[in-house]
């Protein structure tokens, strides 16, 4: 309500806004997508740190980066 | 924060199911708050205090990390933006800024930082002081890995390891080691350190890896701003109260926070601020932004938005006061409040930060009628225009601007005293200045703003009349298209044809209609007077210049532009040329610092196109056929040096051949270090050079005695009071004859003819010249001047002299008498022939002995 009634409110299409609310330069990357990468990456190292005895145990791993971000990871176990 | 990805193995062998874990990224980093929409749903999370919850810090604090993990976030420091300029405002007239005693008397407090900061090193220490502090703040918290990652990088690559650690004081002051040797307490010095950056793009390193930007800072944009209702609780401010700026003088180092005034929202929220900073008792204001119920600094781009602008909403009928400067509105504000309060009803005060008009909110305008307060430059004078544009662009119900300054700080004299080195234009206005401090009724003073507004032409007049803005006729005279009416065609005998021949050559082969010469020499060579002695014999028709003569006709006016010599000895030149009688009738002369001078002379510069267009109309005119330019230097400044300001004084040069005009560009000659003058080489652009038909270098009297130039006669004539140069052809395209030779002369003091001395070719060896009489052939008497020819009937027997006897009757009849001395002189003889020389000038009638002996004989002129 309040918001509609705001001579604020914008017309501007929702791409745009994306587009233009963070980031100035165009060829750089978003500051929010390179965090949510550095955190990916981190993820993957500490998976890494896993013993190599229960890395044996894990057939792989899924990691999926949905916006905004949210991070899913999956293990999946190894058939025995 | 990560996964436990042991506790998930676990999981996915118990049950041989696989194991999900899901999280919600972001939460640690201080990712930037969209200002546009998003901010809807981003306002829908925890308050940004309560976000962070350390419990993984310990056990990450041992990880080590490499430079590689923060290699991406090395920036470069962004290039400077174009400043805004006023080209869209209003033409101002001469320079673009008001005379510093103007500026000094009202105080740098009041005439800097009128849109924001204009310093941009002081701007740029503000950043740093932010960023450091910010750093601080976000490594306390835990909040930035890449931070925690910085002060633990552990390399071993052989010879080249690095180890950084460091930690925070208890004063929040970083103190960080590198390699266990070099400390330091910055960091975006650590940063210089550790990946070899400069301090600006350490600096924009720093920014990256804390989601800040220096744009941030000041660069207003005009995403709006969305409504954060967030309850309608108060922002957490986060904005500091002093800044210790880093790389300034000591004792200046210190910006103090004096005021923080609210942006509103239309929905009563507060959704930025203007913060009023003072460094060393000077103002500036800087815009904070609330992204996530914080308010602050450089984080988030800055929305633009004007002053009470949520007041010009709900009292649309309300008279709106527009200050140009912030500083001013808030300091009328703090006056009202100190009073009786603030009616929005009767009127709304206003302003805004930054210099680009086109991301403001204008509509906020809608309705209102607004009275302009200018700031004191003549820059934001002339933005008035823009500002119109923009308001009445908006659908205000009127525009007034308020004819004079309101100062919010103290200016640095008592403005009613007289202040040297003001324009009587400048006075008026500084006598007219309101200090906001010693008014005692606010109310009152903005009652006589709104009374005494003047309609923005009514604004522009009065400008026009102070010489704050361009007169309109320079406006129409561009705007014309149609070329004025040129000169009619030259007489032919004006352009003679080439010269092969010394005794062939006349005036009109050097100072040739359609075409332009260049005289050059080094400073005092007598550039000034060898150009107006040729005015003088331009004007005369059939005088020697400077061993040429005219052809008895009239050749038309001569304009003379003077950009560099003081008016008084101006004024000295011409008379003693007798130039003074002819002004007005054939003779033309603009002196820049002389009195009454046409509208165009308002910048006195050839790089200015209305200047160059002004003199253009007023040489034709005046009719003028010959034009001199004195000199290049001072009516180019260093543009003089640029190849394309040359094109285009040029080109202008051109037009004015077409018309049939002869332009003379006296220039002065390239110089060494040291002040060695080139011979053959002009100062700057060499354009001028290339494309003149003549060029002249004069020689001047050091070179002469530096060069020990042959001719004895000119080295003594040179080591003697008055003038003496020699007048070399470098280039004579319509009499190549001159071409390398020199002409030498001497002008004694207070004289307005040139002595011959002697002329030398290329070898710099004599060569035998006889400069014609100082008369006019027969031929020009019937057409000139038939007086003048029966006066010189008598003198006929003067074409039957020797050279040597022609040398000293020339002398006696300019000094009125001739010693045996004086021969010998002149003759660069000994005494007997110089006495045999004067007995036979004697014998021929033409001198009488004075019936003196010994050092007192003398002969005179037999008149």
């Amino acid at each position: 309500m309040e918001s509609a009634m705001s001579n604020e409110k914008s017309t501007e299409p929702l791409g745009k806004a994306i587009a233009s609310a963070q980031s100035y330069d165009a060829k750089k990357m978003d500051s929010d997508t390179r965090d949510a990468i550095s955190s990916l990456r981190e993820e993957m190292h500490e998976m890494l740190q896993l013993p190599s005895e229960d890395l044996a145990k894990v057939d792989y791993i899924e990691w999926k980066l949905d916006w905004k971000p949210v991070l899913t990871s999956r293990l999946y176990p190894k058939k025995i | 924060m990560t996964f436990d990805y042991k506790e998930m193995v676990k999981e996915a062998i118990k049950t041989s199911q696989p194991a999900t874990r899901v999280r919600q990224l972001g939460c640690h980093d201080k990712t930037p708050a969209s200002v546009s929409q998003m901010t809807l749903d981003t306002t829908a999370r925890v308050a940004p205090l309560s976000r962070c919850h350390h419990s993984s810090q310990a056990s990450l604090a041992q990880q080590t990390y490499t430079r590689t993990h923060l290699k991406r976030f090395i920036d470069k420091w962004p290039a400077r933006d174009q400043a805004n300029k006023a080209e869209d405002g209003i033409a101002l007239a001469g320079k673009d800024s008001f005379s510093s005693a103007f500026t000094a008397a009202l105080g740098m407090a009041n005439t800097t930082n009128i849109c924001g900061l204009d310093d941009v090193l002081i701007k740029a220490a503000v950043f740093e002081a932010l960023l450091e502090r910010e750093a601080s703040c976000q490594f306390a918290s835990g909040s930035n890995a890449n931070l925690r990652a910085l002060l633990n990088i552990k390399e071993s690559h052989g010879r080249e390891s690095m180890t950084v650690s460091g930690e925070l004081g208890p004063d929040n002051e970083l103190r960080w080691t590198l390699n266990l040797r070099t400390t330091g307490t910055t960091w975006a010095r650590l940063l210089c350190m550790i990946f070899n950056l400069s301090r600006m793009d350490a600096l924009a390193t720093l920014a990256n890896i804390l989601s800040m930007s220096f744009d941030n800072l000041s660069k207003l944009s005009s995403d709006r701003h969305a409504v954060e209702l967030k309850g309608g609780s108060r922002p957490i401010e986060d904005v500091p109260d002093s800044l210790h700026l880093p790389g300034l003088p000591a004792g200046s180092a210190c910006a103090e926070l004096m005021e923080i005034r609210y942006i509103y929202g239309n929905a009563g929220q507060i959704i930025g601020a203007i913060l009023r900073y003072r460094l060393n008792g000077n103002d500036f204001c800087l815009p904070a932004t609330v992204g996530r119920g914080v308010l602050c600094m450089g984080k988030y781009k800055p929305t633009a938005h004007f002053l009470n602008q949520h007041l010009m909403d709900q009292h649309p009928f309300a008279p709106v006061i527009f200050f140009q400067d912030m500083r001013t509105a808030l300091a009328f504000e703090r006056m009202l409040g100190e009073t009786q309060g603030y009616d929005p009803e009767e009127f709304i005060i206003t302003a805004h930060l930054g210099t680009d008009l086109s991301v403001l909110p204008w509509n906020y305008f809608h309705g209102h009628e607004v009275v302009f307060v200018p700031a004191p430059t003549k820059v934001c004078m002339a933005m008035v225009k823009l500002y119109r544009d923009y308001i009445m662009g908006a659908w205000a119900q009127d525009f007034r601007i308020y004819p004079g300054f309101l100062l919010h700080s103290k200016p640095s004299c008592d403005l009613k005293e007289h202040v040297t080195g003001v324009t009587d234009a400048e006075d008026e206005l500084l006598r007219g200045a309101v200090r906001l401090d010693t008014v005692e009724r606010p109310t009152w003073l903005m009652e006589q703003v709104a009374k005494k507004g003047f309609s923005y032409d009514d604004f522009v007049a009065w400008g026009q009349k102070l010489g704050i803005f361009k007169a309109p006729t320079i406006a129409t005279h561009l705007g014309t298209t149609t070329q004025p009416h040129a000169l009619a065609p030259a007489n032919p005998a004006l352009t003679p044809e080439r010269a092969y021949n010394l005794a062939d050559v006349n005036l009109y082969h050097i100072l040739r209609p359609g075409s332009y010469a260049v005289l050059m020499g080094a400073k005092g060579a007598g550039k000034t007077q060898v150009a107006l002695s040729a005015s003088h014999s331009i004007i005369k028709g059939d005088i020697m210049w400077p061993l040429f003569r005219g052809v008895g006709i009239n050749a038309g006016n001569v304009a003379y532009i003077d950009a560099e010599t003081p008016h008084d000895e101006y004024c000295a030149n011409l008379e003693q040329h007798g130039l003074t009688t002819e002004t007005g009738h054939r003779f033309f002369g603009l002196s820049r610092f002389g009195d009454d001078l046409p509208e165009f002379c308002n910048t006195f510069s050839l790089t200015d196109a209305q200047f160059r267009e002004g003199l253009f109309h007023y040489l034709l005119e005046h009719k003028c056929r010959f034009v001199f330019l004195d000199n290049l230097t001072a009516l180019m400044g260093d543009a003089v040096h640029q190849g394309k300001a040359a094109q285009e004084v040029l080109d202008w040069v051109e037009k004015l051949q077409q018309c049939g005009l002869c332009v003379v560009l006296v220039h002065h000659k390239f110089e060494h270090e040291g002040g060695i003058a080139h011979s053959d080489k002009a100062r700057g652009s060499q354009l001028f050079i290339i494309r003149a038909r003549t060029v002249i270098a004069l020689v001047s009297r050091t070179e002469i005695l530096r060069e020990a130039v042959e001719s004895e006669k000119v080295r003594s004539a040179a080591a003697d009071d008055g003038l003496t140069v020699g007048v070399r052809f470098n280039a004579s395209k319509p009499a190549p004859v001159l071409e390398k030779r020199t002409f030498w002369l001497h002008l004694p003091l207070g004289a307005s003819e040139w002595q011959f001395l002697a002329a030398t070719g290329a070898d710099g060896t004599e060569i035998p010249f006889l400069p014609p009489a100082d008369e006019p052939a027969e031929s020009m008497v019937s057409a000139y001047d038939a007086s003048a020819a029966s006066e010189n009937a008598g003198e006929a027997e003067h074409c039957e002299l020797s050279e040597e006897e022609r040398k000293v009757y020339e002398y006696a009849k300019s000094h009125g008498e001739v010693g045996t001395k004086d021969a010998k002189t002149q003759l660069s003889y000994g005494d007997t022939r110089a006495r045999e020389v004067l007995q036979a000038l004697a014998e021929k009638g033409l001198l009488v002995h004075n019936n003196k002996n010994g050092r007192a004989t003398a002969y005179l002129v037999n008149k």
